[in-house]
């Protein structure tokens, strides 16, 4: 078994937590990505396959590799969610924004999203030494 | 984890509510007057008056306030006797890093088709936006005007003997947002290969300070100039054209624009705002039913409805 398929298994067997948060995080940017690529924007799909290479890489090389993937891809999605967060606080308390359009995704439902998101960052970042520890 | 469950089934709940306007939102019926027909129009579009289901329309700007003007667009058009569609489109954000945070553009275009009288596969296409510009814009000059000007134009037209062509007319969703809803549109003509013999957008046809009665034109199609320019001319009204180069066209101002590069015959219509006889309130709460010059309104539309007849007859 490759060391790839072994770190997947470990993640799925003994931390399904961490494994089933990894993949909705996963699964949500595919979705953006899938959805952007059909209406003819491909940023969001390649900067997904991008992230999706380097956890392959990251999964398949080392502990420590795996480790920098996760923080990185923790990373991102705590900057996802704040930079969200942030223009949500602008546009309910300070300036409102004058589009409509992302005036309409920063209230309530975006809001929420945008936590969702800032959780499953701040627990990749959180947990990623216990579960891609050298053994 | 019962957080993250907690959060999922709060986003599920807020993500399924579910705009649903009312219908009967025209009672009573539109007068039949053209004047007063428009005066009815822009005054419901701008909340000057409440509509059939007692709410009022105060803006066009958010999501909610543009579903409920869609419902309102969708019987209008439906007091024409025809079917009044729905073109809903997905449009990426116009910076491609701004995708990676935020969601694309989603709008709803509304259109009717007003078939010829004999067979044609030409097409005349009528336009204006109707969302407005900023939050708590009432948007009655910028743009229920325009709206009053095609409805009373095509309602005029559907009561023409003969057609020699059909008439699309359509009311464009997020003309303030960098024209999305227009460049919507244009990817449906295209899908849908109609014959467009025409393009006609109306905006901001509602001010008329100096009471010279002057419409502004803009084209690069000098056909269509010389049609308002000769119907103009009949009628003793200025009008103030600008000839535009289509070679390199990129304005992001009004509908007009999005119809210039994909290479349609188009004109652009309204108030003279280049030659400063133009609304101040623009996309404030200002642009109010009240600042609405409506014998101006009435004679544009006197005028466009002639170079239409005009032109749907050829």
């Amino acid at each position: 078994m490759t060391r790839g398929k072994q770190q997947i298994r470990k993640l799925v067997g003994e931390y399904p937590r961490y494994g089933f948060i990894l993949g909705i995080s996963l699964l949500f940017f595919l979705y953006k990505g899938v959805s952007y690529a059909l209406i003819g924007s491909y940023l969001p799909l390649l900067v997904f396959l991008g992230v999706l290479a380097l956890w392959f890489f990251g999964l398949s090389a080392s502990a420590l590799a795996a480790r920098r993937v996760a923080r990185l891809w923790a990373f991102v999605l705590i900057l996802w969610a704040s930079v969200r967060l942030l223009l949500a606080g602008v546009n309910q308390f300070l300036k409102p924004i004058p589009e409509g359009h992302v005036d309409a995704q920063l209230g309530l439902t975006g809001t929420l999203l945008s936590l969702a998101v800032l959780f499953c960052g701040g627990y990749l970042w959180k947990f990623r030494n216990r579960v891609f520890n050298q053994s | 984890m019962k957080y993250v469950c907690f959060l999922i089934l709060l986003l599920a709940a807020s993500a399924c509510r579910q705009q649903n306007p009312t219908a009967g939102l025209l009672t009573p019926a539109l007068p039949d007057g053209r004047m007063a027909c428009q005066k009815r129009i822009v005054g419901d579009l701008s909340g000057a008056n409440p509509l059939g289901n007692g709410d009022f329309l105060a803006s066009r700007w958010s999501p909610a306030e543009r579903s409920l003007a869609r419902a309102y667009l969708k019987e209008l058009i439906g007091t024409l006797g025809l079917d009044a569609r729905e073109q809903m489109y997905t449009s990426p954000n116009l910076n491609p890093a701004i995708d990676l945070i935020l969601e694309p553009f989603r709008g709803t275009n509304i259109y009717g088709i007003l078939p010829a009288t004999g067979t044609s596969t030409s097409y005349l296409v009528l336009g204006a936006h109707y969302d407005s510009g900023k939050r708590n814009a009432p948007g009655a000059v910028d743009n229920a005007t325009g709206i009053a000007l095609v409805y009373a134009v095509v309602r005029e037209l559907s009561r023409q003997p003969v057609r020699n062509r059909n008439i699309v007319l359509v009311f464009f969703d997020q003309e303030e947002e960098e024209l999305i809803g227009s460049k919507a549109f244009v990817r449906l003509m295209q899908k849908e290969d109609w014959d467009v013999h025409s393009v006609h957008c109306f905006d901001m046809v509602g001010w008329d300070a100096d009471g010279d009665r002057a419409m502004e034109v803009f084209s690069a199609d000098e056909t269509l100039l010389a049609a308002y320019r000769t119907a103009s001319q009949d009628l003793g009204h200025p009008l103030k054209e600008i000839r535009i180069n289509p070679v390199g066209y990129d304005n992001n101002a009004t509908d007009f624009d999005a119809f210039v590069p994909a290479g349609y015959p188009v004109i652009g219509a309204g108030e003279c705002y280049y030659h400063k006889d133009s609304t101040p309130y623009k996309d404030t709460p200002a642009d109010t039913f009240e600042t609405v010059d409506f014998n101006y309104l009435l004679s544009c539309t006197n005028r466009v409805a002639t170079i239409l007849e005009n032109l749907s007859t050829k």
